[in-house]
C-alpha cells in the first residue's frame, strides 16, 4: 500500500529524514511514535506529496508520487488521503458542513464516492457526524468556532473520512482532548476506518496510545538522522 | 464548493478590513476621477467662454492679456483702441459683424462692460448659444443696464432697480458715477461665463460717465443753466454734433414718451433737422421758428419751385403741407406727415412713408411728435432752400443732407421697429423714472457721444476662411498698433499655462491611488500570517499552491474592483450633489458625463496595479505554503 525506499530529505541543507525502508499494508492501523522534532511532520508532508524528497521513492497505492507533477500530487492527495491534525483543523469562516465537504471541492473522486454513500453531501456529512457521535440537528450550519475542541476534532475526522479515502493520516489528533474524549475518539476512528477499510497512520508522541494499535513504529528507530542530537 | 465561494467566504470573514480597504480604494478612485472630471469640466467651461466670435481685436499686446481682459474681464484694461478704428474695421468686407466693448468701470466689484445692443445678438458662448434673458427686456435706452445672473443674485437686484457705476475697479472710494444712475432693464440667464458677473451698459452711457468732467456736464458752451424745461433747447445749440442725426432725435423721443411737452418740442424737432444741417445759418433762423411758423417761411419756398429742377425740390409742394404742421402742432403733426408723403418724390421722404408706421403709435403722442420730427427734417432741408434761394447750388446739397438723414431713417428700420416698440409703451411706466433723471443724464442723452476709445472689438467674419487674412490685416493695421486673436487658439494657449498645475494635480492623485493600493497591500500582508493555517488546511484537502496564490490575487483584484465600483458610485454621488451648489455659488456648471475612455483606461491601470501588487503577498504565501505544507509551525 505504502512503500518507502531509501528516503532522504533535508531542509535548508540540513538532513531531517533518512529512512531506508518502510512498508505499510492496506487496512493497517499504524502508530508512529516520535518526540517532537523527530521529523514526524516532515514525514507526513513527504507522504502527502507536499514536500518532495531529495532521494528515494515513496510509493502509495502503487504510484510513485514523486513522479507525479506537483499539481497531480495535489490531486492525488485530495483523492486518496484524508488528514486530521492536532488542532485548528477547521477553517473558521466556513460552516461545519462546508468544512466537512471541503475535500469535494478539490477531489471529484471523493465527491462521487461520498455521493455513493448518501444521495447528497449534506446527508453524507450528517451520517459521518452521527457515526462520530455528533447528532445535534443544527450542527451542520453552525460556525465551527462555536464547537468544543472535541467536537472540532470529530468534525475534522468526518472531513477526513468523507468520500472514503484509502488513507487517513492523523497527526496527534487527540493531543487537544482530555483522556476520556481521547479514548472515545480513537475508538470511533478505529471503528470507522475498519468499516471503510481505510489505512490509518496515526502519529503521536503520546506512548499511552500505542496499545490501541496493532502496528507501531518509533520514528527514532527508523530515521537515520538523529535530530535529537543535532538539536 | 467552488474556490470562488471559498474566496468570498474568506473575504467576508474579514469584512471589516475588507471594507476599510475597499473604502480607501474607493475614495482614492473617486478623487482621481473627480480631479479628472473637474479638470476636463474646467477646461470645457473655459473653452466655452466664447464661441462664434472669429476674432477679438485689441491694442497690440499679448494675446492672453487681450483674451483675459475682453472675455474674462480679468486684469488691466488700460490699452485702448480708437473708435474710428472700430468703425473702419467693422466696415471691412470680410467682417460680418463687429461689436465694440469698453471696460474699466465696476459696480460693487462686478465688471461693467459697455457695448452696443448688437452684442446680445452676436456674442455667443458654448455651442454658439447667445445670451438668454432671465427677466426683463433688453432696452435700447441709454441708461439701461443689463446685468449678469450672478450680479442679480448676489446683489439681489430686480428689473427696474437703479444702480450706480464706480470708476475703475472700485478700489478707491468716492469715484462713483453717481450723477448717472442706471435702471436695470434686464437680467441675463446664467451662461457660466464672465458675463454672469458683468453689468452691460451702452457705449454712450460709458462715455457720458467719462467725459472730461466725469459726466458732470454742468455748463456747456453757450449754456448757462440746465433745467429740465430748457434742456431741449440745447439741441439746437449742439450744432456741432454730427451725432445728432435724425435717428438720435428718435432716441431722444423715446425718453419723451407721451409727454404733452412734446408739443412744445415740436419746434425743437425742427431743430434736430438742423443738426443735420450743421453750420447753416439758416438754422439760426429756425430757432426762431419754434413753432412751425418757420414753415410759414416755406410757403415762401413755393416760390422756389423754380428749383424744382432739383429733385429735392419736387417735394416742395409738400412744404405747403407744412403749413398744415403749423396748425397741427402737437398730435396733429401726424397729419402733417401725411402731408410729407407728398414728398414722396424724395427718396428720403419715402422714408416718411415708413414713418407712417408711427402713426400706428397713435397711442404714443410722443411718437407722433416724432413723426413730426422726421417730417421736419425733410423740411429743414427745404428750409435750407428758403435761405438758399440765392444759393441754388446749396439747395441741392442741403436737400441731400436732409435726405441722407432720411435714408438713415430708412436704414434704421429699428424705427419702424418703434412702431412695434411696445417697449416704449412699456416704458411709459418708466416715464416717471425718466422724469427723475439727473440733469447730467438728460444732457448726456442729448449729447449721445460715442466714445473716442474702446478696449476691444469682437468680430464675426463672413467666412471662416477669412480669419487668417483678417487677422493679418488687423495686425498690420497702419493707423494704430492692433492685435487680433482667434479666441479658440488664444484660449488653448492660455489653458496651456495651467498645464503645470494639471500635472501637479495628476501626480497628487496618482499618489493618492498608490497610497490606497499600498494600504490594500499592507492589509493583505498582515492577513497572511493568520491565514497560513487556513492555507495549510486547504493544502491538506488537496488545494494546490496555485489555488492559494490565486486566492490571494483574486482577493486583491476583487477588493480593488469593488473599490473602483464604489469609487465610481461615490464620484457620481458627489458630482450630482455638488452640481447645483457649484453652479449657484461658484458659477461653475459641472456637466456630468459618462466615464470617458481615458477614465476607463485609468481604472484599468489601477486594477492592473492591484493585480501586480497582489503578486507580492501571493508569492509570499505561495512560498510559505510550499514550505509549511500542511503543518503550520508556530
Amino acid at each position: 500500500m505504502i512503500t518507502i525506499n531509501e528516503l532522504a530529505f533535508s531542509w535548508a541543507k540540513k538532513p531531517i529524514i533518512d529512512i531506508k525502508a518502510l512498508t505499510i499494508s492496506k487496512g493497517q492501523h499504524l502508530f508512529i511514535e516520535g518526540p517532537s522534532g523527530s521529523g514526524k511532520s516532515t514525514l507526513l508532508n513527504l507522504l502527502a506529496g507536499v514536500l518532495t524528497p531529495q532521494q528515494g521513492q515513496i510509493s502509495i497505492l502503487d504510484q510513485d508520487i514523486n513522479q507525479l507533477s506537483a499539481s497531480n500530487k495535489d490531486s492525488f492527495r485530495a483523492d486518496h488521503i484524508g488528514f486530521i491534525f492536532q488542532q485548528f483543523n477547521l477553517i473558521p469562516y466556513l460552516s461545519v458542513l462546508d468544512n466537512i465537504t471541503l475535500p469535494c471541492s478539490f477531489s471529484s473522486v471523493r465527491k462521487s464516492k461520498a455521493l455513493q454513500q448518501s444521495h447528497s453531501l449534506n446527508e453524507e456529512a450528517k451520517r459521518l457526524l452521527k457515526t462520530l457521535g455528533l447528532t445535534e440537528y443544527d450542527l451542520l450550519q453552525r460556525s465551527v468556532n462555536e464547537l468544543s475542541v472535541g467536537q472540532q476534532q470529530r468534525v475534522a475526522a468526518a472531513r477526513a473520512m468523507l468520500g472514503s479515502p484509502e488513507i487517513i493520516i492523523a497527526d496527534e489528533p487527540t493531543s487537544a482532548l482530555d483522556s476520556e474524549h481521547r479514548q472515545a475518539f480513537i475508538k470511533t476512528l478505529f471503528t470507522e476506518c475498519e468499516k471503510a477499510d481505510i489505512t490509518l497512520i496515526f502519529v503521536s508522541h503520546d506512548k499511552g496510545l500505542k496499545h490501541h494499535f496493532d502496528h507501531h513504529i518509533n520514528l527514532i528507530d527508523i530515521n537515520q538522522v538523529n535530530l535529537q542530537e543535532a538539536v | 464548493m467552488a474556490i470562488f465561494s471559498l474566496a468570498f467566504k474568506s473575504l467576508w470573514n474579514r469584512k471589516l478590513t475588507f471594507f476599510i480597504t475597499l473604502f480607501s480604494i474607493a475614495i482614492s478612485v473617486a478623487l482621481l476621477l473627480g480631479v479628472q472630471t473637474l479638470k476636463n469640466e474646467t477646461k470645457t467651461s473655459f473653452m466655452k467662454s466664447i464661441s462664434g466670435t472669429d476674432l477679438i481685436v485689441g491694442a497690440r499686446g499679448a494675446s492672453s492679456q487681450l483674451l483675459l481682459s475682453s472675455v474674462f474681464h480679468i486684469g488691466n484694461t488700460t490699452n485702448t483702441i480708437k473708435y474710428d478704428t472700430y468703425q473702419e474695421i467693422a466696415s471691412a468686407p470680410a467682417v460680418k459683424w463687429a461689436v465694440p466693448i469698453s471696460l474699466g468701470d465696476s459696480h460693487k466689484g462686478y465688471t461693467v462692460m459697455a457695448t452696443e445692443l448688437s452684442f446680445f445678438e452676436h456674442f455667443s458662448y458654448a455651442s454658439k448659444q447667445t445670451l438668454a434673458l432671465q427677466s426683463g427686456k433688453i432696452s435700447d435706452d441709454m441708461f439701461s443696464v443689463v446685468i449678469g445672473a450672478d450680479v442679480a443674485k448676489k446683489l439681489n437686484y430686480k428689473v427696474g432697480d437703479s444702480v450706480v457705476m464706480t470708476h475703475g475697479g472700485g478700489e478707491i472710494d468716492g469715484h462713483d458715477h453717481d450723477n448717472i444712475p442706471y435702471f436695470i432693464s434686464a437680467i441675463l440667464a446664467p451662461s457660466f461665463t464672465a458675463i454672469d458677473q458683468t453689468l452691460i451698459i451702452s457705449l454712450e452711457a460709458m462715455q457720458a460717465m467719462h467725459t472730461e468732467d466725469h459726466g458732470h456736464f454742468g455748463a456747456l458752451p453757450n449754456e448757462q443753466t440746465i433745467n429740465s424745461e430748457d434742456a431741449h433747447a440745447h439741441h439746437s445749440e449742439h450744432e456741432g454734433h454730427e451725432g445728432h442725426d435724425g435717428h438720435d432725435a428718435h432716441d431722444g423721443h423715446d425718453g419723451h414718451d407721451g409727454h404733452d411737452g412734446h408739443n412744445g418740442h415740436d419746434g425743437h424737432n425742427g431743430h434736430e433737422g438742423h443738426e443735420g444741417h450743421e453750420g447753416h445759418e439758416a438754422h439760426d433762423g429756425h430757432e426762431g421758428h419754434d413753432g412751425h411758423e418757420g414753415h410759414d417761411g416755406h410757403e415762401g419756398h413755393d416760390g422756389h419751385e423754380a428749383h424744382e429742377a432739383h429733385e429735392a425740390h419736387e417735394g416742395h409742394e409738400g412744404h405747403e403741407a407744412h403749413e398744415g404742421h403749423e396748425a397741427h402742432e402737437g398730435h396733429d403733426a401726424h397729419e402733417g406727415h401725411e402731408g410729407h408723403e407728398g414728398h414722396e418724390g424724395h427718396e428720403g421722404h419715402e422714408g416718411h412713408e415708413g414713418h407712417e408706421g408711427h402713426e400706428g403709435h397713435e397711442g404714443h403722442e410722443g411718437h407722433e411728435g416724432h413723426d413730426a420730427h422726421e417730417g421736419h427734417e425733410g423740411h429743414e432741408g427745404h428750409e435750407g432752400h428758403e435761405g438758399h434761394e440765392g444759393h441754388e447750388g446749396h439747395e441741392a446739397h442741403e436737400a441731400h443732407k436732409a435726405h441722407e438723414a432720411h435714408e438713415a431713417h430708412e436704414d434704421h428700420e429699428g424705427h419702424e421697429g418703434h412702431e412695434g416698440h411696445k417697449g416704449h409703451k412699456g416704458h411709459e411706466g418708466h416715464a416717471g423714472h425718466k422724469h427723475n433723471e439727473t440733469a447730467d443724464q438728460r444732457v448726456a442723452r442729448m449729447l449721445k457721444i460715442k466714445p473716442d476709445q474702446i478696449n476691444a472689438i469682437f468680430i464675426g467674419l463672413t467666412s471662416p476662411q477669412a480669419v487668417l487674412g483678417m487677422q493679418n490685416y488687423v495686425n498690420n493695421y497702419q493707423a494704430e498698433p492692433l492685435s487680433a486673436i482667434i479666441p479658440a487658439v488664444a484660449l488653448q494657449e492660455l489653458w496651456s499655462f495651467f498645464a503645470i498645475a494639471e500635472v501637479a494635480l495628476n501626480i497628487v492623485t496618482v499618489f493618492v491611488v498608490l497610497v490606497g493600493l499600498l494600504g490594500m497591500l499592507s492589509i493583505i500582508l498582515m492577513s497572511l500570517n493568520e491565514r497560513r493555517r487556513e492555507m495549510a488546511i486547504l493544502r491538506s484537502v488537496g488545494a494546490r499552491p496555485a489555488h492559494i496564490f490565486s486566492l490571494i490575487i483574486g482577493e486583491a483584484v476583487a477588493v480593488c474592483f469593488a473599490g473602483i465600483a464604489a469609487g465610481i458610485t461615490l464620484l457620481y454621488i458627489l458630482l450630482f450633489s455638488l452640481q447645483t451648489p457649484l453652479a449657484n455659488n461658484f458659477g461653475f456648471y459641472l456637466e456630468i458625463n459618462m466615464l470617458s475612455f481615458n477614465d476607463l483606461m485609468i481604472l484599468a491601470t489601477i486594477q492592473i496595479c492591484a493585480l501586480m501588487i497582489a503578486i507580492i503577498p501571493g508569492s509570499l504565501i505561495y512560498k510559505t505554503s510550499l514550505s509549511d505544507g500542511m503543518s503550520v509551525k508556530f
